[in-house]
């Protein structure tokens, strides 16, 4: 790695620098008209969604497994943490680790009767998973642990006394998020890149040509459920932390549903594509919500006749329209999307094109002209 | 002040109340059932799973209720069904056709999306207060006491037309041509089309079938659950624990499933739910989780080989 | 050694020492920055939120994507629409009153966040009618550390006035209190009583239990059997059939208007049952009669604080239906504006008595003094005090007839506010 200054690592490093200091910036001039303390509160919840949608990647887009109850892992993880920072007094670090491994051995767990299920029962499977966790946290032996419906509450999350003065509760949560973030990011990136991601992902494309080959499809199958609630743990952990506030309705079915969502309109099988995905989930509701103020919403007021409710409650459907357009025209997510960008380079093109004089192209229908988009036949 | 004593039920003995308590999960399961048919049918038809199924029934219940104020019940009833399987037919062409070849991730994702879209296009439309709706005549009046159990007409009624409708569509999809050529459609596309049949068709029909079933559903289950856009939300993931239970490819095993669960569901009420709390979510998760993993295929569903 | 040596040294250097070295300079300007202005993030003063002309208020509700989406009405026409008939007829004290909603989907980790943008964007006076339990847990514990005033709590989850937090009001009953006045009641009504229970499986369920425990204390009324249903669960003949088998002769149930109407309906319908049935008063709407049937409903008791809104001959009713009609913004009235527009009546309460010179401690201290105020769509008159943060701790009772909840006896209730 030498140490050329090319375009892009200097925006790299830039960009690195930004996010390293981002809990301060609001205090600086050309950044505190658009950011203040409750930006570095997003950004703090932006590093925890990174963590958990890293895992749900693994899982979906590298491992090709549905998983529609992954925010059941996260609650695990985040009542773990919970009960081990409140009943045992046990240290943040400690716990929120502690939480990753339980959520961990889960879902090593989980992975055997995922095993024999192919799609379809998969994601029926994780759905029911995610719908009876409320239930099993109520249930009377657990309650005591739990907290049963009223849920655990922590105390507000402090930072350490040596670094008062120059660092605030909230940016002190930024770091101690971001930290995380960062090295679960690196060690994702790492698996995907060695032979472990290599058999996840002969594990997603042709599972029977993957055994063939010799690969070991159980255990990669459970390798993958465990690595990803494993993040989904930790992620859980951290969220508890920062939040000081956990119950059986905080991680329900909608949110499991969206986390799958963003992940692929993000884009499966990058990492890159995941941190689109963190961005989309952070900021869901402020991009339905600029869209909404678009007057999108009034829209289907006047074709439908008859006595409606208030625009608010087509959000969901703007959601719902938003979510089936990106999988039908981009289906690769925004990463997929980018990378087309980058590979295709549509500007260079247009550039010379309106560069070069007029020329005679080949007619349509031509045998040599270009080849025509064809519907994928088989399945 | 009223002093009515109660009517203390003569099925005091532990036998009877088992019986009873059983006789009422049967009344639940065919709620289920009638729901896993859809679900299964549009499966067996299009190999998509359709997450949406719930919605769909709840928005063709309220396209009933809104024409129930100018026509009577059984006119409505057949419109909505007409409408139903257009709408459903439309679906199919405009929201999953386009995802059809790729990976089942994308369909899964699309019926997420429907789901949302229609909840919110009903809460927006009519409004979340829940309203009454009324059951066909023949279904409705004071229950049917056999011995010492009752069960409501209502409860009867949906497992009979559910039975009905299995027995129809089973017919038609394993003795008629265009039922055999929607099963080839869905099972192997491209052979199918090597004979000649018209797939895209076919996935038409299937969606149109299964959404004049939930259609009817809708409007069988709406007087019991109350008219809502959240109407479903309690019932559907049972339909699925019942689809999966008697086997997502096998109509037969929808309604076997239905009662199944709703058998176990009631009985786990009563004699586990008084030391634990409400167990229902738990005990479906269960029964999906000991199905997929002792007989994925369902108690009545043909173990499918995959070929390389 | 110079920047522009360190610089140099920088490019020439690996990739990986660069980026240290911009991690530390970025590090040390941020922290630099930090230090030279290390004050309180929170925003200034005790009046945050008011100025010459105007009062900002902030609430969270679910307004989409969520079956709660239901409730948005007691928001967006009740409270708001009151607050604007307020605002169009002086104002408070020469202010005028901006109430923002946030959407919060009913989603904890959603309200959460709006919350804290109400708070520290939009610099908030005070958060009004937050509605929802588990909702609101996600926030109240900031909301207190904050010392920002969290009035009139829409949950009726006792935690929120219990033990009593300076900042913090409860709005409607909470259930404890609730079940207690229906257990007095039960207790007089029935003396010897078996008493099944009907209860949702969350704080609503629980609170309500603990309640009636308290009310039937002491008294030879007995809980025979406690049946728990899972709040998506629509038809509960099952744990009916069960409350039957267990020999009870009175039904308390703690349901939302569909499961409670099924109760009623399933008893009636399907069991031929004649039981005495207690409701709840959320029950007390009339989409509770209209789910059930007429017949079904008749002679089923509960609770009320708040008038019908099909009580049009009430002066106070009928002002109201005008307002809705006016400011409401297209929505019907309703009982839900009607609860919405008596928390707004709290609120301008509290806001008029605390004067002119508006801070976030005259606005509690003022809302403490609030003494036997009846606002114009109540039925029972409001006390608090320092130690009394429950507005309504008095109840009327009401019957089911001919379609109508009715009023009947004298209200019963735990005012803990000695006059």
């Amino acid at each position: 790695m030498d140490g050329a200054l090319t375009a892009r690592r200097v925006a790299g490093l830039a960009l690195f620098a930004l996010v390293a200091a981002f809990p301060y910036l609001y205090r600086l001039p050309p950044f505190d008209q658009v950011l203040d303390p409750f930006r570095t509160f997003q950004a703090t919840r932006l590093m925890i969604w990174l963590v958990v949608l890293m895992g749900l990647n693994l899982l979906t887009g590298y491992s090709g497994q549905i998983s529609l109850g992954h925010g059941a892992l996260v609650a695990i993880g985040a009542y773990t943490a919970a009960v081990l920072m409140r009943e045992y007094g046990v240290p943040v670090v400690l716990a929120v680790l502690a939480a990753g491994v339980f959520t961990g051995a889960i879902g090593f767990l989980l992975g055997l009767p995922a095993l024999r299920l192919t799609g379809p029962y998969l994601a029926i499977a994780t759905l029911a998973m995610m719908l009876a966790l409320p239930q099993i946290l109520k249930l009377n032996g657990i309650r005591e642990l739990t907290g049963g419906v009223s849920g655990l509450l922590l105390s507000t999350p402090r930072a350490p006394g040596a670094v008062d003065g120059f660092m605030t509760d909230r940016q002190w949560l930024y770091y101690a998020c971001a930290v995380p973030a960062l090295v679960m990011t690196l060690l994702a990136w790492n698996v995907t890149r060695s032979h472990v991601g290599r058999a996840f992902i002969a594990l997603r494309d042709a599972e029977i040509g993957a055994q063939q080959m010799g690969i070991n499809v159980p255990l990669y199958k459970m390798i993958a459920f465990a690595l990803s609630a494993f993040y989904a743990g930790i992620g859980g952990g951290l969220f508890v932390f920062t939040e000081g506030f956990m119950s059986p309705d905080t991680f329900d079915v909608n949110l499991s549903i969206t986390m799958l969502v963003v992940v692929v309109l993000g884009g499966l099988t990058s990492i890159g594509g995941t941190v689109f995905a963190a961005f989309l989930m952070t900021f869901r509701n402020d991009l339905v919500d600029a869209m909404a103020s678009l007057g999108v919403l009034k829209v289907p007021g006047a074709i439908v006749p008859g006595k409606e409710q208030a625009p608010e409650t087509l959000r969901g459907a703007l959601y719902g329209t938003v979510l089936i357009l990106t999988v039908v025209f981009m289906p690769q997510g925004l990463a997929g999307f980018m990378r087309g960008l980058q590979e295709r380079r549509p500007w260079k093109r247009w550039l010379q094109a309106a560069r070069m004089p007029r020329r005679r192209t080949v007619p349509v229908g031509h045998p040599a002209s270009p080849a025509r988009k064809t519907r994928g036949g088989e399945r | 002040m009223d002093t009515r004593r109660a009517h203390v039920a003569t099925a005091k003995q532990p036998m009877g109340e088992f019986v009873q308590q059983a006789a009422t999960g049967l009344a639940t399961g065919s709620v289920y059932a009638v729901l896993a048919l859809a679900i299964v049918l549009i499966y067996q038809s299009t190999k998509v799973v359709n997450f949406a199924q719930g919605e769909m029934a709840m928005l063709s219940t309220f396209i009933a209720w809104s024409w129930l104020s100018r026509f009577d019940y059984w006119p409505a009833f057949f419109l909505t069904l007409a409408v139903s399987a257009l709408l459903g037919a439309a679906l199919e062409r405009v929201a999953l056709r386009p995802v059809e070849s790729a990976p089942a991730l994308n369909s899964v994702i699309v019926t997420l999306g429907l789901f949302t879209i229609f909840d919110s296009l009903a809460l927006w439309r009519w409004g979340g207060v829940p309203r009454p709706f009324p059951s066909p005549g023949v279904f409705s009046g004071s229950p049917l006491a056999v011995g010492t159990i009752t069960i409501s007409r209502l409860n009867i009624g949906i497992f009979c037309t559910s039975v009905v409708i299995m027995a129809l569509l089973f017919a038609f999809l394993n003795f008629t041509k265009a039922g055999l050529a929607m099963r080839a459609a869905a099972e192997n596309p491209a052979a199918a089309r090597m004979v000649g049949i018209r797939v895209a068709h076919m996935l038409s029909i299937g969606w149109a079938l299964s959404a004049a079933v939930g259609a009817v559903a809708g409007m069988l289950l709406a007087p019991i659950l109350a008219l809502q856009p959240s109407m479903m939300f309690g019932v559907i993931i049972f339909a699925f624990a019942a689809a999966v239970l008697g086997g997502l490819n096998s109509l037969p095993g929808a309604i076997v499933g239905g009662l199944t669960l709703g058998i176990a569901q009631n009985l786990a009420g009563t004699y586990v739910s008084p030391h634990t709390g409400s167990i229902d979510v738990t005990v479906a998760f269960l029964v999906i989780v000991l199905v997929l993993v002792v007989k994925p295929a369902g108690l009545l569903g043909r173990q499918v080989k995959r070929r390389v | 050694m110079t920047a522009a040596s360190a610089w140099h040294s920088a490019i020439r250097a690996r990739g990986r020492g660069a980026a240290l070295i911009a991690l530390g300079a970025a590090l040390a300007v941020g922290m630099a920055a930090g230090v030279a202005c290390a004050k309180d993030d929170q925003p200034g003063g005790s009046s945050p939120g008011v100025t010459d002309t105007e009062i900002v208020l902030g609430t969270h509700f679910p307004l989409s994507q969520h079956l709660a989406a239901a409730y948005a009405p007691m928001a967006t026409a009740g409270m708001k629409g009151y607050f604007d008939y307020v605002n169009d007829h002086g104002g408070v004290n020469g202010r005028k009153i901006r109430l923002l909603i946030e959407d919060d989907h009913y989603a904890p980790s959603d309200t959460a966040e709006v919350v804290r943008k109400l708070v520290e964007q939009d610099n908030v006076f005070a958060v009004v009618g937050g509605l929802g339990t588990a909702t609101h847990s996600a926030v109240s514990q900031f909301l207190e550390d904050r010392g920002v005033p969290d009035m009139f709590v829409l949950s009726g989850a006792s935690k929120f006035t219990e033990p009593v937090v300076k900042s913090r009001f409860g709005g409607n009953p909470d259930y404890l209190t609730e079940g207690k006045i229906l257990g007095t009641y039960i207790a007089r009504q029935y003396p010897r009583a078996k008493l099944a229970l009907i209860l949702q499986n969350d704080d609503f369920g629980g609170d309500g239990e603990r309640g009636i425990e308290e009310g039937i204390a002491g008294s030879g009324v007995t809980i025979v059997v406690r049946e728990n249903y899972e709040s998506t669960e629509t038809d509960l003949t099952s744990h009916v059939q069960r409350a039957r088998n267990a020999g009870a002769d009175v039904v308390v149930a703690y349901t939302l208007p569909p499961q409670g109407a099924n109760v009623v309906k399933v008893a009636r319908e399907v069991l031929n049952w004649d039981v005495p049935v207690v409701v709840t008063g959320v029950d007390a709407t009339d989409i509770f009669v209209d789910l059930a049937g007429k017949q079904n409903a008749e002679g089923v008791v509960s609770v009320v604080f708040g008038k019908q809104i099909y009580e049009t001959d009430d002066p106070g009713i009928a002002k109201h239906i005008e307002m809705v009609k006016q400011y409401g913004g297209g929505a019907p009235p309703s009982n839900l504006t009607v609860t919405g527009q008596a928390m707004a009546e709290l609120m301008v309460e509290a806001l008029t008595k605390a004067g002119r010179d508006l801070t976030r401690q005259s606005l509690i201290d003022a809302a403490e003094s609030i003494s036997n105020f009846t606002c114009s769509v109540c039925l029972v008159p409001v006390n608090l005090s320092t130690t009394d943060h429950r507005p309504f701790e008095v109840e009327q009772f009401v019957r089911m007839q001919e379609g109508k909840w009715t009023a009947f006896g004298e209200p019963i209730g735990f005012e803990s506010t000695k006059p």
